[in-house]
């Protein structure tokens, strides 16, 4: 049986691009990526607190076209944390380099099925 | 001059004063004991067990379909008592954690289509306030469904805010009387935590995990 041939959009995103903002514009602004319905790909991870907030600004959207999300975050930055001189070392890469080390995939819950979690990589099950 | 100094001085040992006294007289409040996890893990009927093992009622009605609970629910001066020891706590039970709401999933279920928006509305509502609250709990427990897998984005969201804010948390792996019920699945994904398996509705090892409650209140 031949699959059904389906559009898929993928956006990618570089962290960088999100610095510069605020802890909620960065928020609004992946949810009004998701919400053209592309799976957006970050080449860094969020912090809990960022994934809490990217919860609750769902909801504030969820309506009947818009039912949620699927996310998936990779953040190596909170996962490998190994004591003071280390966390230290991390932020002055973050400060100098204004980079994260991880992943994150954020897709529509309409589109995407799932994403699953491997303590080393995210897989991606459409529906 | 003088006068005004002196007034300055009397309001100062006043203010100072007032601050000892009510340091010394205030009465120390409950800890809060919140119940956090995704929907459909057991949680208000974890509540309730504890509710009633201790207070004789309940917090909230269970269901199968998920989002029963939508508002965050406290139930205060539950008092736990074990071996000599008490506790008295402010019992939270908080709304699923999810990341997406979908009221066609409630009419699947058996709802009616304005039903199921209306529940869907609130449960976004529900879990909002459930994040809200993170903040102002002194202790959780993070209850996952011991049949599922644990190592979903929600119970990893969870767990980092939790330890975002040092709030203790105890590990609940519920439904253990269920024959697919892995404990050391959990126990595997989450080393750093510590794990009590149990059943909510069967009140299976409860005694477990009051003891560790009462030694992580320490």
């Amino acid at each position: 049986m031949t699959p059904q041939k389906k559009d898929i959009n993928i956006a990618f995103l570089p962290f960088e691009r999100l610095d510069n903002m605020s802890f909620e514009e960065r928020v609004k602004y992946i949810i009004s990526i998701v919400k053209q319905n592309k799976i957006l790909v970050i080449d860094g991870g969020l912090n809990p607190e960022e994934e809490g907030e990217l919860i609750s600004e769902t909801m504030r959207n969820i309506g009947d076209e818009f039912t949620g999300i699927e996310l998936g975050s990779i953040n190596l930055d909170e996962s490998e944390k190994k004591g003071f001189v280390e966390g230290l070392r991390r932020a002055a890469f973050h400060i100098l380099t204004g980079r994260r080390r991880g992943l994150t995939i954020i897709g529509p819950a309409r589109i995407v099925k799932d994403i699953k979690r491997n303590p080393d990589n995210l897989n991606i099950l459409m529906k | 001059m003088e006068l005004s100094g002196l007034k300055r001085l009397k309001d100062g040992i006043k203010s100072k004063l007032s601050g000892l006294l009510s340091k010394l007289f205030k009465k120390k409040r409950n800890l809060k004991l919140g119940i956090y996890g995704p929907t459909n893990a057991g949680k208000t009927t974890l509540a309730n067990r504890i509710s009633m093992d201790f207070l004789g009622e309940e917090v909230g009605s269970v269901s199968s379909i998920p989002h029963e609970t939508r508002e965050v629910t406290m139930k205060e001066n539950v008092t736990l008592k074990k071996g000599g020891k008490e506790l008295t706590i402010n019992l939270v039970d908080t709304p699923g954690i999810a990341t997406k709401i979908d009221f066609e999933e409630f009419i699947k279920k058996g709802l009616d289509q304005e039903t199921a928006k209306k529940r869907a509305k609130e449960a976004t509502q529900g879990v909002i306030e459930a994040i809200k609250w993170l903040d102002k709990m002194d202790i959780v427990l993070a209850v996952m469904d011991a049949r599922k897998n644990p190592y979903t984005q929600v119970n990893i969201t969870i767990l980092g805010n939790l330890e975002a804010r040092k709030i203790p948390v105890i590990l609940v792996a519920n439904k253990i009387d269920l024959r697919s019920a892995n404990v050391q699945r959990i126990k595997k994904m989450f080393p750093q935590y510590e794990v009590i398996g149990i059943s909510a509705r069967a009140g299976k090892n409860m005694d477990e995990l009051y003891e560790k409650i009462f030694e992580v209140s320490k």
